[in-house]
């Protein structure tokens, strides 16, 4: 267990889609005030900020608030678990009470975006980009080929990742795809990168999230349930896809999730509620098998044969993820707010008896990762 | 390491994993790139 137990007392998201009238620091603004309503708390209280991409000061700034304590680790869409695990341990050391962790992104509109360049003189530029690889479709889904041919995972069962997904998404009006689809509509799709098709890839849409952190003994007179961090994990690897030791595992996910589970005292059998962060239909498939839910190799049929539908054994992705739900570009902020959602019982798609969620998150392409393992129980 | 695949349509059919390949040299924008073709020609 960790030393000191922090928990997330205030939790929301913005409006999600085309949002052309919002900058991507409108979006932090608006999403903190969110937050901070939902904690019952004010910015007066805030004293830690934490933003991926932006100078979390610029935010703060943005905000009136000037912080005591600050992180702008920017690993890609798992920054924000990062951050949660950074923003405990800032408050069990007393460099901050309560703290703000923030996300906005206006992926598809691009409203006072900042630019992401690759430098062509870092490792990607020199090389990778110069064999025409760019971004996520072309790179991401590269090692799957290797995964494929040694596990013999089908494409029909790589399809039924985004179709069993649709099931939980499925009449949710804050979903981007709020509609069921099946594996032979996956599979008809656009081709995208082979074998991917564009239903197993992630949508691009503009939105916003934040979570308000503080200690556990704090968030007791909070006016929400709070949710307490049990356990957290970060590892990190190659920043090139290419140099991956094993490009048929998640290595990367292996040992945040060990850490995590380790400091959380869980086993598998104790989750109650996953969510894998999903850019990529494959991306599931790699994170079941690193997290120890199923052996090398048994993920596409162990999500084929429906064990992470609605009534499954193993919820997954229960907003739909990201290929149904929503994905400004760092998703990991969405998949938090639905572990949070279930752990309150206030989810589109609500489970019963959710008293763990873990929430396994990935930074780029397998080079960094992070895993969270909330409840809403104090542990014993 | 990434490369390119060259001397074959890009076809799925064409580009299997574990294909034997022998390394080409190619000259892009000023810079001589390693590049792979299906090792004994054109398959």
């Amino acid at each position: 267990m960790r030393r000191s137990l922090a928990a997330i007392t205030g939790a929301a998201e913005t409006d999600l889609g085309r949002l052309d009238d919002r900058s991507e620091l409108d979006l932090h603004v608006e999403a903190a005030l969110l937050a901070l309503a939902d904690a019952g708390l004010s910015l007066a209280d805030v004293d830690g900020v934490t933003s991926a991409v932006h100078n979390p000061v610029e935010v703060a700034h943005a905000l009136g608030v000037e912080p005591t304590w600050f992180d702008g680790t920017t690993v890609g869409g798992t920054s924000f678990l990062v951050h949660v695990r950074h923003a405990a341990d800032a408050i069990a050391a007393g460099h901050a009470n309560v703290v703000l962790v923030l996300h906005g992104e206006s992926r598809r509109s691009t409203v006072g975006r900042h630019p992401r360049p690759i430098p062509a003189d870092g490792m990607m530029g020199q090389f990778e980009l110069p064999y025409g690889v760019y971004g996520p479709p072309t790179m991401f889904t590269l090692p799957y080929m290797r995964y494929a041919h040694e596990t013999g995972t089908t494409v029909e069962q790589l399809a039924a990742v985004p179709a069993i997904q649709s099931e939980w998404a499925d009449g949710n009006p804050r979903a981007a795809r709020p509609t069921r689809v099946s594996v032979d509509d996956v599979l008809a799709s656009q081709p995208i990168a082979w074998p991917f098709t564009k239903l197993m890839c992630c949508m691009v849409s503009d939105g916003g999230g934040a979570l308000v952190v503080t200690a556990a003994d704090r968030a007791k007179d909070g006016r929400r349930p709070p949710v307490y961090l049990w356990g957290a994990g970060e590892a990190g690897q190659s920043p090139l896809v290419s140099q991956m030791p094993d490009l048929t595992r998640a290595e990367t996910f292996e040992r945040s999730s060990t850490a995590a589970f380790r400091e959380a005292g869980i086993a598998v059998s104790d989750i109650d509620h996953l969510m894998i962060y999903d850019a990529f239909a494959h991306v599931p498939l790699y994170g079941l098998e690193a997290l120890g839910v199923v052996g090398r190799g048994e993920a596409g049929a162990f999500i084929a044969d429906g064990n992470t539908r609605p009534g499954g054994w193993m919820p997954l992705n229960t907003n739909g993820g990201g290929l149904r739900y929503t994905h400004t570009g760092m998703y990991g902020m969405f998949a938090i707010q639905e572990s949070v959602r279930q752990l309150r019982g206030e989810a589109f798609a609500q489970l019963e008896d959710v008293e763990i969620s873990v929430v396994q998150g990935v930074g780029h392409f397998f080079s960094e990762a992070a895993t969270l393992v909330l409840s809403n129980q104090e542990p014993m | 390491m990434m490369t390119n695949i060259v001397g074959v349509e890009p076809r799925p059919e064409n580009l299997r994993v574990d294909m034997e390949l022998e390394v080409r040299f190619e000259q892009r924008a000023g810079r001589v790139l390693p590049v792979f073709a299906p090792a004994g020609g054109v398959h």
